[in-house]
């Protein structure tokens, strides 16, 4: 009986204690694991954030097209480096090239009816002095020949009109650089000044162009020093080395309207956002594209003086 | 056998009104009851039903507090004794047989036993040695550990007994002790009370109706509404029909 | 004299059996239905325990975790500028339909999480791999709605079989195609159906491009910074909301989300009211059986205590036997009814249904309780004995 009694003790004992035991085990505190990769992480105080967004340093040029017309020849691919004046693509110039034949066919008959009106005014103006010749006859052979001169001049003017015109056909680069976006295949249609079929960039240096919230603004000031974290980067290199060190460049005068960094196609426009420019050399152990997104945090307690 | 009377009185009760209720209800029990008893002597209180042997014996025993008159037991003054006192007083000076034994079911014979020891504030091991001898005196040496309601009535009231005189009480209260037993066990107790408890300084008190045992009686009281009619001390002058 | 009272106690294995009975069925059915109770309202603040990060941060006017107000994207970035903020990362919530391939629409929870760390991805995957979800149109769906969510087809036997989804079944969500990469373990929610994780910035595609889409932001202090303080100042910095994750729901801390949404579902829902009664009936029913059983022990031994108080036992140590007895009565009652509450609670832990959460103060008030109803008990039985006549154990 007393062991029985003891067995009873124990049994509550054992299970008041395996309830406690439960009680700690329906946690209280949230456990929280940490990112399956590191994000960039602040070590310091005074640092404000932004989003970057990669791009050329001599800013993309979005090339367009001055006149509309179908795509005739795309001259260039992308990554490739073109010079100042390099054909980039080429429009339709048929009409305008068949419009050449008769133009020049044109100035071919003007010149041989010149010929002939010059030829006759030399002539009759020989013959001035023996008085087979009226002088209001003569003078109308030289005003023919006179015209038939200028007829030639207009037609050799409309030549070289169209050959201006065949010649703005082609989109040649106005600068030194690499080809970043073609986004215009042979035989598409380009409006003037509509679309930018080609980007071109001098991608030798990059900048980062921040995106900083209005209400950050005030904290924001020239010559602050800068690092910056590419998006997709973390995990693969610590979060340390992965760092980039951005050297100020500019800050924007103008606050503009937040354009969507994150992707999302329907993002619309509900914040101003401060730019601000930071230049970066290119780090030799990984690539970086224009166009790739940075976390950037600026940090406002290293207020370096502009040069 | 019967000439203690001139010993010291040891309970002593004078002019004492018990009545409970009030109004209608009102039941006098005691009526100014005057009665002794004697150390060394076992006195009987015998009576009818309702005649108020039950309430003198509570108020010997100090478990009712009558309305008017003394109760002296031993040399103390019960009456105007707060319930702390009494309670103190019944502890060192009382040993109680019950007519239906009241031994705790649930506890062994021995545990029964040690009770009022323990009440006293005896160690359990005292109180161990102390309960085992007294068993092994009312002759129930083996069954220390069995249950009470394993044994026969006359081994309960034996058990109680044993309880009753463990600790060696000067006053003795048996109330009814043969009410619930055979002719012949209740002879047996009775002897055994006698045997057990006869000591010059003790005093027995037993209330019953059952004429049989009165000859274990060194005096009887006989009662009657209330109070003390006449004491006798053999049994055979009283009338027992009307009992 | 306890040695006694404990005897007197255990000595009836019947009326013993029937008294620790009552109190461990009380105690069983306290402790049994407060914790299903609290493990269904815990399934409120889900989000907060399956979106792991010590900080939330959200929009001043959001009252609790199921509520999602958008932020602007930049809100980010400002929070990223506060100091003593080790990162932040975006996170986005919200209510959508799925549509399954046999054309049922089920209600889900999308999840978008940065896709650049995967903070706030959930911790155990069962199937799959986390970085999948970089893959177009890839989601992760819990084990739950993997269930919910799967096929339905008639066994060999003719009976219903849920054939749950796997790695690369597909779904619909707004007519975008959701591509499985993954099962994820995690708790159920209470309300918005299964968790359906994906990055955060499809997520604005499966919305179809809703204006907003930055539900919450998930921070982490530096090391060594307080997170209450800093939420306090990501607020004074920022004019948005910040949370503690914690989910200790009895803290005197407005700062902890799940703790608000606790609150806010028991102040703003019938749930708490519906359920509550359930509860407090088991609560009133346990109270009843266990005191009367109590009660009756006390009745019982009445008599026995009149015998021992005539017998001379001051009321000093009569009620401290019943205490005695009452007190081991109750705590071994105690100990068997949650041994046996927190037996069913593994068990239901194990099957994840229903919901069960023992939380301490649940263990300590039904040993309040049941130690409260065995001193009532115990009380009622001293004021019995104490009015009880010592002359009534002369009358047989």
């Amino acid at each position: 009986m007393f062991q029985k009694r003891y067995l009873l003790v124990a049994l509550a004992i054992a299970g008041a204690a395996a309830a406690l035991q439960l009680t700690r085990g329906t946690a209280t505190e949230t456990p929280t694991n940490p990112p399956a990769y590191p994000p960039a992480t602040r070590d310091k105080d005074g640092l404000i954030a932004a989003a970057g967004l990669v791009e050329a340093v001599a800013e993309n040029t979005l090339l367009g097209s001055p006149t509309s017309g179908t795509v005739l020849k795309v001259h260039v691919k992308v990554w490739d480096q073109v010079k100042a004046g390099d054909a980039i693509i080429t429009l339709d110039d048929r009409d305008l090239t068949a419009q050449l034949q008769v133009q020049l066919a044109s100035v071919t008959a003007a010149e041989a009816t010149a010929e002939r009106a010059e030829d006759a005014a030399q002539r009759w103006t020989g013959l001035k002095d023996s008085g087979a010749v009226s002088a209001g006859d003569l003078l109308g052979y030289q005003v023919a020949a006179k015209e038939a001169r200028a007829r030639v001049a207009l037609a050799k003017a409309q030549v070289a009109q169209t050959k201006v015109m065949l010649d703005r056909l082609v989109v040649r680069s106005p600068i030194d650089a690499t080809v970043l976006q073609v986004s215009v295949r042979v035989g598409e249609f380009v409006a003037a000044g509509l679309k930018a079929p080609v980007v071109l960039g001098d991608i030798s240096r990059l900048q980062i162009r921040c995106d900083l919230d209005e209400q950050l603004a005030p904290r924001m000031s020239a010559g602050l020093s800068a690092k910056g974290y590419l998006k997709g980067e973390s995990g693969r290199v610590g979060s340390e080395s992965r760092a980039i060190p951005l050297k100020f460049v500019r800050i924007e005068p103008y606050v503009i309207p937040k354009v969507s960094l994150t992707g999302g196609s329907a993002e619309r426009v509900d914040t101003r956002v401060l730019q601000v420019i930071y230049q970066f050399d290119r780090p030799s152990d990984r690539p970086i594209f224009v166009g790739q997104q940075m976390d950037i945090y600026i940090d406002t307690t290293s207020n370096v003086p502009r040069k | 056998m019967s000439t203690h009377a001139a010993q010291p009185v040891a309970v002593r009760t004078h002019g004492v009104d018990m009545f409970f209720g009030d109004g209608e209800t009102k039941v006098n029990a005691l009526k100014q009851a005057d009665f002794e008893a004697n150390r060394g002597e076992l006195i009987m209180l015998v009576g009818p039903s309702g005649c108020g042997k039950t309430t003198l014996l509570s108020v010997i025993a100090g478990t009712l507090t009558p309305q008017t008159g003394t109760v002296e037991v031993f040399g103390q003054r019960l009456d105007g004794l707060s319930q702390e006192e009494l309670t103190t007083f019944r502890r060192k000076h009382l040993g109680f047989v019950f007519q239906s034994f009241n031994l705790i079911p649930t506890l062994s014979v021995l545990e029964n036993v040690m009770v009022p020891l323990l009440i006293q504030g005896a160690s359990h091991d005292v109180a161990v040695a102390k309960a085992r001898a007294m068993l092994e005196k009312v002759g129930l040496k083996g069954r220390e550990y069995g249950q009470p309601n394993a044994l026969s009535g006359g081994q309960q009231q034996r058990v109680a007994i044993a309880r009753a005189l463990v600790h060696e009480p000067s006053l003795l209260i048996c109330d009814e002790p043969t009410s619930a037993l055979d002719k012949d066990t209740g002879a047996q107790i009775m002897q055994m009370v006698r045997d057990l408890s006869r000591s010059p300084e003790r005093c027995v008190v037993v209330v019953t109706h059952d004429h049989r045992i009165f000859r274990f009686a060194d005096r009887i009281a006989e009662m009657e509404d209330g109070r003390i009619r006449r004491v006798v001390e053999d049994a055979s002058l009283l009338d027992t029909n009307h009992l | 004299m306890y040695r006694l009272a404990l005897n007197m106690l255990f000595g009836d294995r019947a009326k013993l059996a029937m008294l620790l009975c009552g109190l461990a069925f009380s105690a069983l059915l306290m402790a049994q239905q407060t914790s299903v109770f609290f493990g269904i309202m815990s399934w409120t603040y889900t989000p907060v325990y399956n979106i792991r990060a010590p900080i939330w941060v959200s929009d001043p006017m959001v009252e609790q975790a199921n509520d999602a107000k958008p932020m602007r994207d930049t809100d980010l970035y400002r929070v990223r500028s506060v100091d003593g903020v080790a990162w932040a990362a975006p996170l986005h919530t919200s209510f959508l339909q799925a549509r399954m391939q046999d054309g049922n629409f089920k209600l889900i929870t999308m999840v978008g999480i940065d896709a650049d760390t995967f903070a706030g991805a959930p911790a155990v995957l069962s199937q799959g791999h986390i970085e999948d979800l970089r893959l177009p149109n890839t989601v992760i769906v819990d084990e739950w709605g993997a269930q919910l969510m799967g096929r339905v087809t008639k066994g060999a036997d003719g009976k219903e079989v849920v054939i749950p989804l796997k790695v690369g079944d597909t779904f619909e969500v707004n007519d975008l195609e959701a591509r499985i990469v993954g099962i994820c373990k995690v708790r159920r929610a209470f309300t918005g159906g299964p968790f359906v994780y994906t990055t955060y910035d499809r997520t604005k595609q499966y919305t179809l491009g809703a204006r907003r889409t930055l539900s919450f932001m998930l921070v982490e202090p530096q090391a060594g910074v307080d997170p209450v303080k800093l939420c306090a100042r990501i607020e004074a910095d920022t004019g948005l909301k910040a949370w503690t994750s914690d989910t200790v729901i009895w803290s005197w801390s407005d700062r902890s989300l799940a703790r608000n949404t606790f609150w806010w579902f028991w102040k703003n829902t019938g749930i708490p009211f519906s359920f509550g009664t359930a509860v407090a009936l088991g609560l009133f029913v346990g109270i009843a059986v266990s005191g009367q059983t109590f009660y009756s022990f006390v009745l019982e031994n009445l008599k026995y205590f009149a015998a021992i108080k005539a017998m001379g036992a001051g009321m000093g140590v009569i009620a401290r036997m019943l205490l005695v007895q009452a007190f081991t009565a109750g705590l071994l009652g105690f100990g068997l009814g949650v041994g046996m509450a927190q037996a069913i609670g593994r068990a239901m832990i194990e099957k994840g249904m229903p919901p069960f959460i023992m939380f301490p103060q649940i263990f300590w008030a039904t040993l309040a309780l049941v130690l409260g109803i065995s001193l009532v008990s115990a009380i009622i039985g001293i004021i019995k004995v104490s009015r009880v006549d010592a002359a009534t154990v002369f009358r047989g």
